[in-house]
């Protein structure tokens, strides 16, 4: 062993915090380890389970019994007495968190009671809808201006990527270039925004936000979804030449890719045309 | 450094008459779950399947297949509950799980292949949040995602080994009792483990590279 590869071996067990970052609990980890458990409890049937299929005692089948009898009552609640008081629903609205996820954090599952038809004697119907918390928050005065740090813009930013709301995300990362252009989080944002735009059907825009990155960090972390990013791009503008280029640089300058074999499809599906 | 089993539980030793002081609260579940009482496995499950999630999220890295963490937890869950019967003591269904995340990320990073070793888009973003020292924590990850595609090329018991010590922060006797053999036998799969790991970060440039900063 040399004493060269000796110092980098230590340096590299050197990881800081970085294990501890990524064992650190995360958002939504609640919900995540319902479902393993769940997946996996089903999956290895435990022998109360199996004794329970085989032969059930008798205080089984009266909970069996209690739980059905409990379903149709809650079945019949809509069609039964008019004048029949339901003080649990006439209470505020009951909030059930879908998932304590920082990533979206204004949508909830609300279970509501509907209006009351025909005056108070009528017992509200329960209804289940999914919908932004928003809806049922009383009105919010117009947000006043506040100035927000290049962190700040990228997280919401991403936040609105993530659930989906393509134009918000867009507009923030805009303000972003705009207000921080030189920053590590709008040269972040570049590979975002640039795959936005293709997913949007704007290769000309998302070229732009490739070619912005590659050139303000042409080693960096992201540079190897920035030139597959920028040559799908080309080849969506019809630039057949500079995207069979734009593959071949890829090549060249990762060819461990995980693109690599796309690139290579296409460079000889355009070498054949 | 967060342990994944709890020192008491280490300590505690296998077989022990007298009452353990340090024995964990949750150990009475144990034999219950064991023989089959669903609420109880359901209880086990909700103890050690953080400890499972943050030692697959560990050996998973920050690369795409973090996203796999789900399904190499419940993985590892299941083959927890069908070895439950023969475990028996806390300790050693800790270690058990232990060794299967380990062992089952491992496994599904040599899958992933190319993937393990590709940065995201979330990670970036998630480098460019706010932190005392970005640069040093940029440099940690490089360090930590090159660590982990090298484990990926050692044998198994050297990979497992230097993954129990240092993604997962246990001494060399927590390994060995984790890995159910003598910490000599560690020892030994750590040191060649090293002495590997060096040999191929002389033979490859670019790995080299990748652990000195680069600005994004």
């Amino acid at each position: 062993m040399s004493e060269i590869g000796t110092e980098e071996v230590e340096g590299l067990f050197d990881c800081g915090d970085a294990f501890e970052e990524l064992g650190a609990a995360q958002p939504g980890d609640a919900a995540l380890l319902e479902r393993a458990i769940g997946n996996s409890m089903a999956a290895v049937p435990t022998a109360t389970a199996v004794t329970a299929s085989a032969g059930m005692s008798t205080a089984s089948w009266f909970a069996i019994l209690a739980a059905v009898i409990g379903l149709v009552v809650v079945i019949a609640w809509p069609f039964g007495d008019k004048g029949e008081d339901s003080p649990a629903l006439e209470s505020a609205p009951v909030v059930i968190e879908a998932e304590a996820s920082a990533a979206a954090p204004d949508r909830r599952t609300e279970l509501v009671p509907t209006a009351p038809r025909g005056g108070a004697t009528d017992p509200p119907t329960p209804a289940v809808r999914d919908e932004p918390a928003a809806v049922a928050q009383p009105p919010v005065t117009p947000p006043a201006r506040v100035k927000r740090t290049a962190a700040q813009l990228l997280e919401q930013a991403n936040a609105a990527r993530k659930e989906g709301r393509a134009a918000r995300a867009l507009t923030l990362y805009g303000q972003l270039f705009k207000a921080f252009p030189r920053s590590r989080e709008a040269q972040t944002a570049r590979v975002s925004a640039g795959r936005l735009y293709l997913e949007r059907g704007k290769p000309k825009a998302a070229l732009s936000q490739f070619r912005k990155y590659l050139s303000a960090a042409p080693r960096g972390s992201l540079a190897e979804e920035a030139a597959a990013g920028r040559a799908t791009a080309l080849g969506r503008l019809g630039q057949t030449a500079a995207e069979r280029d734009a593959w071949t640089e890829l090549l060249d300058k990762h060819p461990g890719s995980v693109h690599s074999a796309r690139a290579k499809k296409r460079i000889s599906e355009l070498s054949s045309d | 450094m967060m342990r994944m089993l709890a020192g008491a539980a280490i300590s505690s030793g296998v077989g022990a008459s007298a009452p353990d002081p340090n024995r964990p609260v949750w150990a009475d579940v144990v034999p219950a779950a064991a023989a089959g009482s669903s609420q109880d496995v359901r209880t086990l499950l909700r103890v050690i399947g953080p400890r499972v999630l943050g030692a697959v999220r560990r050996v998973l890295g920050f690369g795409p297949l973090a996203a796999d963490a789900e399904d190499v937890t419940q993985e590892t869950l299941i083959a927890v509950l069908r070895a439950l019967p023969t475990l028996r003591e806390p300790n050693r269904v800790l270690s058990f799980a232990s060794r299967t995340a380990v062992r089952n990320a491992l496994r599904h990073r040599r899958r992933g292949e190319n993937l393990a070793k590709t940065v995201t888009i979330d990670h970036a973003e998630r480098l460019s949040e706010p932190h005392k020292d970005p640069d040093a924590r940029l440099v940690a990850h490089r360090r930590a995602t090159v660590l982990l595609s090298l484990l990926d090329e050692l044998p198994d018991a050297q990979s497992e080994a230097l993954a129990l010590q240092v993604c997962l922060g246990h001494s060399l006797e927590e390994v060995a009792e984790i890995m159910q053999c003598p910490v000599n036998t560690v020892r030994s799969r750590v040191r060649l483990g090293r002495e590997a790991l060096a040999l191929k970060l002389e033979k490859r440039a670019g790995l080299r590279d990748k652990l000195e900063v680069e600005h994004v």
